[in-house]
């Protein structure tokens, strides 16, 4: 090393501790020196240095100062990122558990929006574009026809998780036991609609709530007492056919309704008449079933068919579809029979009921 | 296995920890160089500025600027680096030493030129820097070439030749300056010769 590099050549920072060893005078010359050496090296080391000779208690802060500093500045951020990842991550976590539907009901809640907002248009659509709505209308229907605490409070939280849904269920079933029926059919009459059933929402649509009704098994199947179904060949097809069906066997009443509700929903009409009727084969007066069926086989344009479970829905001594029903029932019957659905549409229009100003507009439309 | 990391950084130098934060921008080698120089930092806060009080901001402030300018420009003497910021840090939390300010400027403006002209000064011979040494006044010659050729401690010098140790401190601090002022005016006349 040449002189020059000795007396300017950059050198090694003095640490903390070797500045507090040279103010407690416990160095050597030697060892001072090769500190002092250091302070002279740089402005840095120099200043600070001098600083601390004339206040030699600041050193005692540099530990804290430097735990300080670095949690505020280095430590927190670096650690940061992986504190908002971790939290996000969990949020998501945390909301799909809770939420596992959330999808799915949000794109109703916009199709329920549209056709309120749309309501109005409605009186200057034409006839086929009403028919063409005709789901979303009875949907809107549904949206529109709160009456018990049920419906109220699926108004308040539409989006429920499964969770909370198996607990309300569980709630009802316990208070069918104690709760007459009758209570449940007093103060339903709201918005011109009657029930003298207790109702429920299941994906948006509205139900009855047979939680609350001790429904007796009877027209299950019995297998061995009957024997094989005609419409299957033999087990093995038996077996191919309901395959699809057998997944779902283990579900509840209310959950596999759901699912039926959801292939409705998603236009898979077919798929959710299959469901219904292995329904209907469990309980065959069953409304929900009889209902749903009618309003897929009406979006497939079976309006005959649609007609019959129509006619069953409203003969039913369970109070719930009849508007609906026989609403839908007149637009079917435009397609099969113009006349008798015409009268029928003005039977609904002078009803003064939810669906007479619907079929007001019809009949404009059809005239 | 944190642990085996930090012993590894310690052994780089200010720059090769400068150039992987700024190839990573992995704060582990900040981290590194506040752990290097925050006492040192710390220490010129005290001398800069009135009340203890700001020290931690100016501290906070100078390894944020460093985190900041190190990703995009090149620094290339750390410590220089770090002296001259927190003389500035220091002067803009005290508007007290408002005019000082003006003269760290100076400084700086001179700080930066000793670096650039770093390459051409050590090439310097003994020769010409003994030459150079020999102009200084007495005090500054005599402390210089006690404490770097004598290797004798502030308080041997101060022992030896009856000044105060601050003296001896300031006198050698002087004849650095003085030093490079004469060398960098020798090397000047010899390009216009």
């Amino acid at each position: 090393m040449n002189l020059y590099n000795n007396i300017f050549g950059n050198k090694a920072p003095i640490s903390a501790k070797e500045m507090e060893d040279y103010l407690s005078g416990k160095l050597s010359d030697k060892e001072m020196h090769d500190i002092e050496l250091r302070a002279q090296s740089s402005d840095i080391d120099f200043d600070a240095f001098e600083a601390y000779q004339q206040n030699p208690e600041a050193l005692k802060d540099i530990s804290k100062l430097k735990t300080d500093v670095s949690s505020s500045i280095l430590k927190s951020t670096s650690y940061l990122k992986y504190f908002i990842i971790t939290g996000i991550a969990a949020s998501i976590g945390v909301f799909i558990f809770f939420y596992p539907d959330i999808f799915t009901n949000q794109r109703d809640n916009n199709i329920a929006q549209n056709t309120t907002a749309n309501q109005k248009i409605e009186i200057k659509t034409s006839e086929k574009q009403q028919e063409t709505k005709s789901k979303e209308l009875f949907e809107e229907n549904a949206e529109e026809s709160p009456t018990l605490v049920t419906s109220a409070e699926e108004e308040e939280k539409p989006v429920k998780s499964e969770r909370e849904k198996t607990e309300i269920k569980r709630l009802k079933q316990k208070q069918a036991v104690t709760i007459d029926v009758l209570d449940s059919i007093s103060g339903n009459a709201k918005l011109g609609f009657t029930y003298n059933a207790g109702i429920k929402y299941l994906a948006r649509y509205k139900c009855v709530d047979y939680s609350l009704y001790d429904r007796d098994n009877a027209n299950k199947k019995n297998e061995q007492d009957r024997g094989l179904d005609p419409e299957y060949a033999n087990l093995e097809d038996k077996k191919y056919k309901r395959q699809s069906l057998n997944n779902d066997l283990n579900l509840s009443y209310f959950a596999y309704l759901e699912k039926a509700l959801y292939k409705y929903k998603k236009a898979k009409y077919s798929e959710a008449i299959a469901m219904y009727n292995t329904i209907l084969s469990q309980y065959k007066n069953d409304l929900n079933a009889q209902f749903y069926k009618a309003m897929a086989l009406y979006q497939l344009g079976k309006y005959e068919k649609a007609i019959l479970f129509y006619n069953q829905v409203i003969d039913e001594p369970v109070n719930v579809f009849d508007q609906e029903a026989e609403y839908y029932k007149a637009l079917s019957l435009l397609h099969t029979n113009k006349a008798e659905g015409k009268k029928l549409l003005q039977k609904i229009a002078e009803d003064a009921m939810f669906y007479s100003q619907k079929a007001q507009i019809k009949l404009s439309e059809i005239d | 296995m944190l642990l085996i990391n930090k012993q590894k950084y310690k052994q780089i130098s200010d720059k090769d920890l400068l150039d992987k934060y700024k190839q990573s921008h992995n704060k582990v080698f900040i981290e590194e160089i506040f752990n290097r120089y925050a006492h040192l930092i710390y220490g010129v806060c005290l001398k800069y500025s009135n009340t203890n009080t700001i020290c931690k901001d100016v501290l906070i402030s100078i390894m944020e600027i460093l985190m900041k300018q190190a990703k995009s420009k090149e620094i290339k003497n750390l410590k220089s680096w770090l002296y001259v910021v927190t003389k500035n840090e220091c002067f803009r939390h005290n508007k007290e030493m408002a005019k000082i300010q003006s003269n760290s400027i100076d400084q700086c403006n001179k700080d930066i030129y000793y670096q650039q002209k770093e390459e051409e000064l050590n090439e310097i011979s003994d020769k010409r820097l003994l030459s150079a040494i020999y102009e200084l006044v007495d005090e500054q010659k005599q402390c210089l070439m006690l404490f770097y050729f004598e290797q004798k401690s502030y308080k041997q010098i101060a022992e030896r030749t009856g000044f105060e140790i601050k003296k001896v401190k300031s006198y050698i601090q002087n004849a650095k300056r003085n030093l490079k002022i004469i060398l960098s005016k020798k090397i000047k006349e010899n390009e216009l010769v």
